[in-house]
């Protein structure tokens, strides 16, 4: 199989996890060796803190809006399921990793029901983001977390706003710090300032944040609820 | 001897302020006292142990204590703008005082009423002594094959026993003789390689002790760690 077509199946790969009638059971759904070892590490660097207990509820909970919480996100989902699933049809593999990478409604469901801050759309992103530099001969160990540098491949961007893009990329002079399975650690190691500045409050979430997915996601409410307050 | 007495202080109301670590120089404005005294690192830990080895030292500022914040938007009259405030619910925070004065203890638990943080006139951050410990840092088992160093509070300078390459620095403001200092600071978290030939022992005690500029304000404290063990 092509790598391109790789790619389509680890972009979805986790479709059970949001109910969507017809989608192959875990154990089906990715088949090369190489692509399972990423949806493990990635799972692995996402659940390794704020574990809770088994929840019956599919969408996520966020360290930002935690009172207030999304507006409730049972009937979000329930009303955007056609959505999601209509998302996920896109056969073009560049243009799925697109569309997951700017999407709002898929950061609402969780990866892991015993770990529900986790994020299922950065889940997806990190897997892919992985398998494709394992793929290219690279283990964990050879990787870098980068801050706004041409990767050479679209799939190994994890996160995207308005003025960052941070990608996951091979030893690069310029990179913001190596990947380690605690976020926090990669963070507080970095090299430069990045995402946030001088906001403390981000700087002091993310410095504690074990878990990739989590921290992804709460860098994206943060940066929400900013915007919440301008409009 | 070098005496070292850990502080170990139970909040009683919210506190509001960086979720990271509250400044030594935040508790000597607190007591009005001029000790010396390491940043305060929030903690789950409820009891302190005697620490024997340097590992175990710095055991509880290593636990990455996560604070769940509570967000709060309000208006605010002055700039006309909706605005946020964030604040926590810490379960604990330690610090560590060197050659702390002999009346310390009693003068703590004296006062009625001891803050920190921001937010003091709405009532944040109380705190109070829940125990505290002494440590004899000549009795600490030191590391003999340390190669680097990984900060645990701001650094202003780089020391002369290790190797310089790129890191991260950041503001911080410090308020000092009346005056807000902006202070140009190495920021925690980031490792340096230990020269080649440098004695491990002295350099994890220097560690320890914060023999840097601000020292006392808690600046300055790292831990060894040997790469390979690691």
């Amino acid at each position: 199989m092509s790598v391109t077509g790789e790619m389509l199946r680890v972009l979805r790969h986790d479709l059970h996890k949001i109910h969507i009638v017809g989608a192959s059971p875990h154990k089906k759904s990715l088949l090369n060796e190489t692509a399972r070892k990423a949806d493990s590490t990635a799972a692995w660097i996402s659940r390794n803190s704020f574990k809770e207990e088994f929840e019956e509820e599919i969408y996520r909970k966020s360290l930002i809006f935690r009172k207030h919480g999304f507006k409730k996100p049972r009937y979000i989902v329930s009303q955007n399921r056609y959505e999601v699933a209509t998302l996920f049809k896109e056969s073009n593999a560049f243009k799925l990793h697109e569309a997951i990478l700017s999407s709002k409604l898929l950061n609402l469901y969780c990866e892991a029901r015993n770990f529900p801050y986790t994020s299922l759309k950065y889940h997806i992103l990190l897997a892919c983001a992985l398998s494709y530099n394992y793929i290219n001969g690279y283990e964990l160990k050879d990787l870098y977390l980068c801050e706004n540098l041409k990767p050479k491949s679209a799939f190994q961007i994890i996160y995207k706003d308005d003025i960052t893009e941070w990608t996951i990329l091979p030893h690069h002079h310029d990179n913001l710090s190596r990947v380690h399975p605690k976020f926090y650690t990669t963070w507080e190691r970095r090299t430069k300032p990045s995402i946030g500045g001088d906001v403390r409050e981000l700087n002091g979430f993310l410095s504690c944040i074990g878990s990739w997915s989590t921290a992804l996601a709460t860098i994206e409410d943060f940066f929400d609820m900013i915007k919440m307050l301008k409009n | 001897m070098t005496k070292i007495i850990r502080l170990l202080f139970c909040f009683e109301s919210e506190f509001a302020g960086d979720s990271r670590y509250i400044s030594g120089n935040a508790l000597r404005h607190a007591l009005s006292m001029q000790i010396n005294t390491s940043n305060g690192s929030f903690t789950t830990i409820s009891k302190l142990n005697v620490p024997t080895t340097h590992h175990e030292f710095f055991l509880p500022r290593m636990q990455k204590c996560f604070l769940y914040p509570h967000i709060e938007f309000f208006w605010d009259m002055r700039s006309r703008q909706r605005k946020y405030r964030c604040f926590f619910f810490p379960a604990y925070v330690t610090f560590d005082v060197i050659d702390p004065p002999d009346n310390l203890i009693e003068d703590i638990e004296s006062r009625d009423l001891i803050q920190l943080g921001g937010q003091r006139n709405c009532g944040f951050g109380i705190i109070s002594l829940k125990c505290h410990i002494e440590i004899d840092l000549d009795k600490l088992r030191l590391p003999r094959d340390g190669t680097h160093l990984v900060l645990l509070s701001p650094l202003v300078y780089f020391p002369r026993f290790v190797e310089k390459y790129n890191c991260r620095h950041e503001f911080i403001q410090l308020w000092n003789h009346n005056r807000l200092n902006n202070v140009r600071v190495i920021s925690e978290g980031q490792f340096f390689r230990i020269k080649k030939g440098c004695n491990s022992e002295t350099i994890a005690r220097r560690g320890i002790l914060r023999r840097s500029l601000f020292g006392k304000f808690g600046f300055g404290e790292f831990i060894v760690h040997n790469w390979k063990k690691n």
